[in-house]
């Protein structure tokens, strides 16, 4: 490097302070801003695979529950309480739900959702004493449901819950609650 | 050759501060508008899910059975719900198509929430809405059936023999009078009338145990009782105490009307009672006439 003589090129003091705090400073901004991004999509993911979970189950409620041509005493609902509630409901229906066969016994299983031990929202799919398990919300999610009646003796009212352990920017919710109503073509689920 | 003095002046450094805040606090707005978005989503979908529900609930009843009015906003309590309260209510409104007059409710549900400032108060209310229609059923279907006690042999209606081989009108008699079925349509209709007798007959025949092949009993099915539609069924007493039949009348008037099966029995001897009867009738969209 050629140092031109009488060139004062070198940085004061004043200037190196001044160019180090603008720097912490921007260096500090961008690392907020991408532990805030960061923190952000990871929000975004756990929120929209708790959406999906919970969409998911519905459907698969939504599917099932129709065709039920037997609910298990411990899920029938009392008729004199419109709030009553399960949060664990047996039945019997079709093994394929895509054949609908209501005076066919012999090809129906006997389904349960319920929440287990590990707090995940499963199906519990029972056909000649083998039990298949199905996790449908994961328990991170801390899931809630509660089969209901609403109004007429045949229409369940599903409400499914989830919560999301990580705190929440910006007053976001931790929960993410969805309702939906089944109507039961060939029997009643209240007593 | 001056000097030439490469530093950063003062103003420049703020200016490069104050634009470098601009940036930084747009971006920090846009992150934090996107919050607010996902939480206003959040309850929509919430108010959207109860909108569905309530409609799956107006959707599952049948035509008549569905609501009439509107009723009036209820408050939802299915979410526990701390950060927001929802209101929903149910509009049914009886309306008909303007070119075949074919009756429908237009059901309308609403949902309306607001979510909860950090402060306790209500932020400014939002709704959903969703529509749809209860067609006016296409297929309807009347039916009765009664069966007497037969050990008692207690029958209301026991039927003396006619006078003539082919019996007047007079001769016969309504079962159930005076109607058997009634309805009232709001569109014009076809229907398919079926029905079955059974009949037993008294062993008055003197001698003749069962009774002789030429005992038979008509029947016939009136609307309105001045018109006969269908054949006039001749049922052999003897071979076949079990008579049914099957008629289509056609393209039925929007009104009210009553349908009567009768019966006749002949020739002049001997007596029959009437079982038990069913009655179908099965009523659909008169096509023809919404052409």
């Amino acid at each position: 490097m050629k140092i031109l003589p009488g060139s004062n090129s070198g940085f004061t003091l004043l200037e190196l302070i001044i160019s180090a705090v603008i720097a912490v400073i921007v260096f500090m901004g961008v690392l907020n801003t991408s532990t805030f991004t960061c923190r952000q999509i990871t929000l975004y993911v756990e929120r929209y695979n708790m959406y999906s979970q919970i969409d998911l189950a519905l459907q698969d409620m939504q599917a099932r529950l129709p065709a039920a041509v037997e609910i298990a005493a411990n899920s029938i609902l009392d008729s004199s309480d419109p709030d009553d509630s399960k949060t664990r409901f047996t039945f019997q229906g079709e093994s394929d739900i895509f054949r609908i066969t209501p005076d066919n016994l012999a090809d129906n299983a006997r389904y349960t959702y319920e929440i287990d031990p590990a707090n995940n929202l499963v199906l519990r799919k029972e056909v000649n004493g083998n039990v298949v398990t199905t996790v449908l919300v994961e328990g991170k999610f801390l899931p809630e449901v509660h089969f209901g009646w609403d109004e007429e003796p045949n229409f369940l009212k599903i409400t499914l819950t989830a919560r999301s352990p990580r705190k929440q920017l910006s007053g976001l919710t931790q929960q993410i609650a969805k309702v939906e109503g089944v109507r039961l073509w060939f029997i009643n689920a209240v007593e | 050759m001056f000097m030439k003095k490469q530093g950063v002046t003062f103003i420049e450094i703020l200016v490069s501060l104050v634009i470098l805040s601009l940036i930084l606090s747009a971006v920090a707005a846009a992150l934090f508008g996107g919050f607010r978005m996902l939480k206003q989503a959040e309850f929509k979908s919430r108010a959207m899910g109860i909108a569905y529900f309530k409609m799956s609930q107006a959707l599952s009843k049948t035509y008549s059975g569905s609501l009439n009015n509107t009723t009036v906003p209820q408050l939802w309590t299915g979410f526990n719900d701390t950060e927001a309260e929802f209101f929903w209510s149910i509009t049914a409104t009886p309306e008909e198509s303007d070119k075949a007059h074919i009756p429908y409710k237009n059901i309308t549900v609403v949902c309306s929430y607001a979510i909860k400032n950090p402060d306790g108060t209500l932020d400014k209310p939002r709704e959903v809405r969703l529509s749809n229609i209860i067609p006016y059923p296409y297929i309807h279907s009347r039916s009765k059936k009664v069966d007497w006690n037969e050990t008692t042999g207690n029958y209301p209606l026991a039927l003396n023999a006619s006078q003539s081989d082919r019996p007047d009108p007079a001769d016969f008699k309504d079962i159930l009078s005076p109607e058997v079925i009634s309805f009232n349509f709001e569109v014009n209709k076809d229907l398919v009338v079926l029905y079955n007798l059974a009949i037993e007959h008294e062993p008055d025949f003197a001698d003749q145990e069962p009774p002789p092949g030429n005992q038979t009993v008509y029947t016939e099915c009136l609307m309105d009782n001045n018109a006969i539609w269908g054949i006039t069924t001749r049922t052999p007493i003897i071979s076949q105490p079990f008579i049914n039949n099957a008629l289509v009348i056609q393209n039925v008037s929007a009104e009210p009307h009553t349908l009567q099966i009768r019966w006749c029995k002949d020739p002049s001897k001997g007596k029959v009672k009437l079982r038990s009867y069913e009655i179908t009738v099965l009523a659909y969209e008169n096509i023809t006439w919404i052409q």
